[in-house]
């Protein structure tokens, strides 16, 4: 044993009957060492937002840190930040925040309301700021905007797993490379992000299918939403709405942070119109990308 | 060892030299253990136990057992045994037989005790193999039958159909899943038709359901929130569907078995909900669509339903399909 008097090297109290104190002080431990954590995480939490004080009528988006080639890794923080900035919204964006209390990214806060989701968040900020979040009313149909919403449901519900899949699991070292991380983290994040999007994919139902069905159905939802689009500038027509930001939030990841995978070949190849869809949609809602993203040219 | 990057550090080292004294101490004299040296061992070992459990996703792969004989090109159909309420509890049973019987496929329905190769059900036989999914077994079907419902409609309306068919299957279902399971788990028995002793020992997939749904993200909303996601696709279907006889106009495509699917078992399993509201008085649409694709596609439906009857068998088979 250790002869230094730190807390670690304390002797132990009891003698007899060792077996019992020992499992109950491991037991113990566990307990306590599980207890602190949650405690320290939840007080800390609520000591960082007490001592931070934002400023009016501007929202303040949580989200991940900056990434190498995107704004940002996540698609869903993407997506919101491209609607905030689609219809002016002001905003600040706080990039080392805490998970949500539903433990997802993004979120935000609004003067004295906060929000969490990325689809809610933009149902508050469409009520808040008076927008008309599919195009001016009038110029889409109702038929249109309910269109628009089986389109997000395409893109956020099927299209994302496939490119998550592509992403966590199947392209690991192309990912490694473009996290934000340097040391340790580096490989421990993508290890224990491919845990959770297969469990999660698991949960859903998708991930009961093969690689080469995972791929299929990526094929297949790009098609499709090649097809919607068309000749068209926005999915819905001239306008770019909800469903765009979607859209872009989960194109740009094939686009900029899978090189060499079959999902960029299909956009930059046979799809090339959602390719040039996305340098649309960047140059229009992201003049500033090249400042935005962390590898600079 | 007093600056302060330095002292990060040497800080940490000191950390790892007590847990390497801890856990020697563990395997040679655990009597010896003083209560500091048990808490650095357990926060570690359960901080090591986190990271592992994290980095391993959950799969099951389910060894299925075929047909000893069997016709070349039939399909055999394995599916949920009909209640009185509805022939088939699974809407994606409903979807696969509406399908083959828009596409005038021959099938032998098949009630058993077995669950597909991708642990879903239904799942078919055909030619001595097991194929699971009803999207994937659709398409299957389409290039082997050489069939295509959707073959009159263009590009992109083929694109729409698939938008509503993703929305309806991957969103809107957990909609009809917490109702049933959740909501209304009191009432099952009636359902499902077993005494309520059975349903106390199928209590433990309700907290198994909400644990997928977690993991799969929508269950992490608020209950009313849930309801409105739900609402809002109901109506965006009742709108796009309009006047029309069927989502795509006039004659039935792929889309309506998925939509009919889905939309059955709100209007004929779940009497009473939010959901069997807005199917039938929000949207009395729906309700006419879901009756207009019965008359014409399910004619003996009264008969399935009323010759119904339960078996233990059964039950096993409701348990294995809801340990998703």
């Amino acid at each position: 044993m250790a002869n230094c008097n730190c807390f670690f090297c304390l002797p132990s109290p009891s003698e007899g009957n060792s077996w019992k104190s020992t499992a109950l002080c491991l037991l113990g431990g566990a307990a306590l060492a599980s207890a602190s954590i949650v405690f320290v995480s939840r007080i800390w939490e609520k000591f960082r937002q007490k001592n931070t004080v934002y400023p009016e009528d501007t929202v303040v988006l949580h989200q991940f840190q900056r990434a190498k080639h995107v704004p940002s890794l996540s698609p869903f923080c993407l997506k919101l930040e491209t609607f905030l900035r689609m219809h002016n919204i002001p905003y600040m964006t706080i990039l080392d925040s805490p998970l949500s209390s539903k433990g997802k990214m993004p979120w935000i806060q609004f003067n004295q309301s906060r929000v969490e989701d990325a689809t809610f968040s933009i149902m508050f900020l469409s009520d808040t700021f008076h927008i008309e979040v599919n195009g001016m009313s009038g110029s889409v149909t109702s038929q249109q905007k309910a269109m628009s919403r089986a389109v997000v449901s395409l893109v956020e519900e099927s299209l994302y797993w496939t490119v998550a899949y592509c992403r966590w699991v199947d392209h690991v070292d192309q990912t490694r490379a473009e996290l934000p991380y340097d040391g340790m983290l580096k490989f421990v994040v993508p290890w224990m992000m491919a845990g959770i999007i297969l469990r999660e994919m698991y949960a859903h139902g998708i991930g009961k299918n093969s690689r080469d069905e995972l791929y299929r159905i990526m094929e297949e939802d790009l098609k499709a939403l090649s097809d919607l689009l068309g000749e068209q500038s926005f999915i819905l027509g001239e306008r770019p709405c909800e469903a765009d930001c979607s859209l872009f939030g989960v194109l740009a990841q094939i686009m900029w942070t899978l090189p060499g995978t079959r999902a960029e070949a299909l956009v930059k190849g046979e799809y090339i119109n959602l390719a040039n869809y996305c340098i649309r949609m960047r140059e229009l809602f992201w003049p500033d990308w090249s400042r935005v993203v962390t590898e600079k040219h | 060892m007093s600056e302060s990057p330095g002292h990060v550090q040497g800080s940490l080292a000191a950390l790892y030299e007590s847990l390497q004294t801890s856990v020697l101490q563990l395997f040679t004299d655990p009597t010896q253990l003083s209560p500091g040296q048990a808490v650095l061992v357990a926060a570690s070992a359960l901080f090591v136990g986190a990271v592992v459990w994290t980095c391993c996703g959950g799969q099951r792969w389910t060894k299925v057992k075929l047909r000893a004989e069997f016709t070349p090109g039939m399909v055999y159909l394995h599916t949920l045994p009909a209640v009185k309420a509805i022939p088939c509890l699974t809407p994606f049973g409903i979807k696969l037989e509406t399908y083959l019987r828009m596409a005038d496929i021959p099938y032998e329905p098949m009630y058993g005790r077995s669950i597909g190769p991708k642990g879903k059900v239904p799942w078919i036989e055909y030619n001595g193999e097991a194929m699971g999914d009803s999207g994937l077994i659709m398409e299957f079907l389409n290039r082997e039958k050489g069939v295509d419902l959707n073959r009159s409609l263009s590009d992109a309306d083929k694109a729409v159909g698939r938008a509503f068919t993703k929305m309806v299957e991957e969103n809107t279902y957990w909609g009809m899943a917490w109702n049933r399971w959740i909501d209304n788990f009191d009432n099952l028995h009636d359902l499902f038709e077993v005494s309520k002793t059975v349903m106390f020992f199928l209590r433990p997939f309700k907290g198994r359901l909400q644990q997928t749904m977690w993991a799969h993200g929508i269950g992490r909303h608020s209950k009313v929130d849930l309801e409105g996601i739900i609402e809002k696709d109901l109506r965006a279907i009742s709108t796009f569907l309009g006047t029309k006889p069927y989502l795509m106009g006039d004659e039935p495509t792929e889309v309506d078995a998925a939509v009919f699917g889905q939309l059955s078992e709100l209007l004929w399993t779940l009497p009473g909900s939010y959901l069997h509201r807005i199917v039938t008085v929000d949207c009395p649409n729906l309700q006419a669509y879901c009756s207009r694709i019965k008359d014409r596609y399910w004619p003996d439906w009264d008969q399935l339903t009323k010759n119904a009857k339960k078996t233990k068998e059964d039950m096993s088979l409701y348990s294995e399909i809801f340990s998703m």
